[in-house]
């Protein structure tokens, strides 16, 4: 069709106009897009972690039980080696902490409680923040630091040096070997060091408080801790320590096995693996919390 | 026939490397009491198939069976089965941790139950007679490639296995620890040793079949992806193929 000057004109000023506004729709498509992408990556990215870690866990815990009654000789020496490792090993550490972090409740509870008169309730305090939240958590932050990180390093470098292939042409299951012994020996380690710092926590406590010249008698103390706990308290202390220990555990060995890792790798990979370690425990922490609210 | 190992047209996947698959339609069966050279050029995959006949990984297709077992087995129930296989890594496969003695004990204290005692004094026995004896509280990193490997062997014979599969033992070697090698795999197939008086069927890989010539060896060739039997040096030397001929007529003979 023959157009004239101002039709075609108009025709381009039309088709510019169009073309504008499909570029400008398509600019904000692609900054929407580059927005949501990383998010969307890292979304997919934590999935896919997520799914094998679980996937991990499942697998030891089943060679756990499965396989409870192979070779004691040859797994009991390397659970206590991981117990002497990440366990008796930190207790100097532990006694310290326990002796500055009762300093620090005591002090930070003494001076609030009484402004208002309610020095009855640094038992409670005491209960609540170190035997349900702060007792467990900080030492599964610390054996993770300690422990976990040269877990990764180790078994890194294992599967590096061809040993879980040279265990598997003995068959021997690697995991039976490698992970059973590590998440056995970092849940009890937890546990126990839990109980030895909240014990350190509680009695070092009072000493900052009979330091501090707090008309608060031993009875009166001991009298209220004991009040302020209960039974629950024991049963999900246990079971929340056991758990840290063995998210610890599993997302460690996960790391230093799942895939073989270069040198330049291990600091990012070890990096990862206590940083994944941290949420989970926090994550289980929420969840523990839900016992005490229903 | 007694067949000790089967493959009914197994392909053989490959561990580590680009291609997945290291031997296509893999048909070869191994009676006890043979003694097997597997040889090819480098990177042709031997030392997959000595891992894949050792159970580490599963056939892509096909079937693999030892002594008439569907491998790999890792079900506690056929685990008798599985530890009639011996394997020997290249490097000795020892765990770091461990010093030597206790690396050859851990099959037998895992397997066996066997008190830890008992298993390294068995240990030290079998490392004097492998000529290691005076490195057995050392760790692997700390001794030499040869120690490693006659370790490895050790490690394989304390559960006095009916198969042993050996990767390359006389890689890097000089002449006199190669004839060691290449003397013990020939009484270990006799049952002439003193730690072994059971003939074994052994099955080893080598990238040179010529050390191997008057060993009354059968031979496999690994080449370009598939697998050809020689029932004997001469059918090797009049048939086989043309890197074999090539290799053959190189170097200086064994």
């Amino acid at each position: 069709m023959v157009q004239t000057a101002d039709q075609a004109q108009a025709t381009k000023t039309s088709i510019g106009g169009a073309r504008t506004l499909g570029r400008e729709r398509f600019r904000a498509r692609l900054v929407f897009d580059h927005c949501l992408s990383g998010p969307a990556n890292a979304a997919r990215h934590a999935a896919r972690t997520a799914r094998g870690l679980i996937a991990f866990a499942l697998i030891a815990l089943s060679v756990l039980f499965s396989k409870w009654r192979i070779a004691p000789g040859v797994i009991r020496p390397l659970l206590k080696r991981e117990i002497a490792r990440g366990g008796v090993q930190l207790i100097p550490l532990f006694g310290f902490l326990a002796f500055t972090l009762g300093f620090v409740v005591i002090g930070q509870a003494v001076s609030w409680l009484s402004r208002f008169g309610a020095i009855d309730y640094l038992g409670t305090i005491m209960v609540v923040v170190v035997v349900r939240e702060l007792g467990p958590l900080l030492t599964a932050m610390v054996v993770l630091g300690r422990v976990a990180a040269a877990t990764v390093v180790q078994l890194g470098t294992a599967r590096a040096l061809g040993e879980v292939e040279a265990l598997e042409s003995m068959a021997i299951d690697p995991v039976h070997y490698l992970v059973v012994p590590r998440l056995l020996g970092m849940a009890l380690n937890v546990f126990a060091l839990t109980v030895y710092l909240v014990l350190g926590v509680i009695l070092s406590g009072y000493l900052w408080a009979f330091f501090q010249d707090l008309p608060l008698t031993p009875a009166d103390y001991f009298g209220q801790l004991f009040r302020a706990l209960g039974w629950l308290d024991f049963v999900v202390l246990g079971l929340k320590t056991l758990v840290f220990g063995a998210i610890a555990a599993v997302v460690s060995c996960y790391h230093g096995l799942a895939r073989p890792l270069q040198l330049e790798q291990v600091p990012a990979v070890t990096v990862r693996a206590v940083g994944q370690s941290i949420v989970g425990c926090l994550v289980a922490d929420a969840f523990f919390l839900l016992i005490y609210l229903v | 026939m007694d067949w000790v190992i089967e493959l009914d047209s197994a392909d053989v996947p490959a561990i580590t490397g680009a291609g997945p698959i290291i031997a296509r339609a893999v048909c070869w069966r191994v009676a006890r009491g043979e003694f097997w050279i597997v040889t090819g050029l480098m990177g042709s995959g031997k030392s997959g198939l000595l891992r894949f006949l050792a159970g580490l990984l599963a056939p892509s297709a096909g079937q693999y069976r030892l002594f008439g077992e569907p491998m790999p087995i890792i079900d506690q129930a056929r685990l008798p089965i599985r530890l009639r296989l011996g394997f020997v890594a290249e490097d000795g496969g020892l765990l770091s941790a461990l010093n030597l003695a206790e690396n050859v004990a851990l099959p037998l204290r895992y397997h066996k139950d066997v008190p830890p005692t008992t298993a390294l004094e068995r240990a030290r026995e079998l490392l004097r007679a492998l000529d290691c004896e005076p490195w057995a509280e050392a760790h692997p990193g700390s001794v030499p490639p040869d120690v490693r490997r006659r370790t490895g062997l050790a490690r394989a014979l304390i559960m006095n296995p009916e198969v042993l599969i050996v990767d390359c033992p006389l890689r890097g070697l000089d002449p006199v620890r190669a004839h060691w090698w290449l003397d013990t795999m020939l009484a270990l197939n006799q049952g002439q040793t003193a730690f072994s008086t059971r003939p074994m069927t052994i099955i080893v890989s080598s990238e040179d079949p010529r050390w191997w010539h008057n060993a009354r060896a059968k031979f496999l060739v690994l080449h370009d992806g598939h697998a050809r039997t020689f029932s004997s040096w001469a059918e090797l030397e009049a048939a086989g193929p043309a890197p074999v001929h090539a290799m053959l007529a190189s170097g200086t003979q064994k």
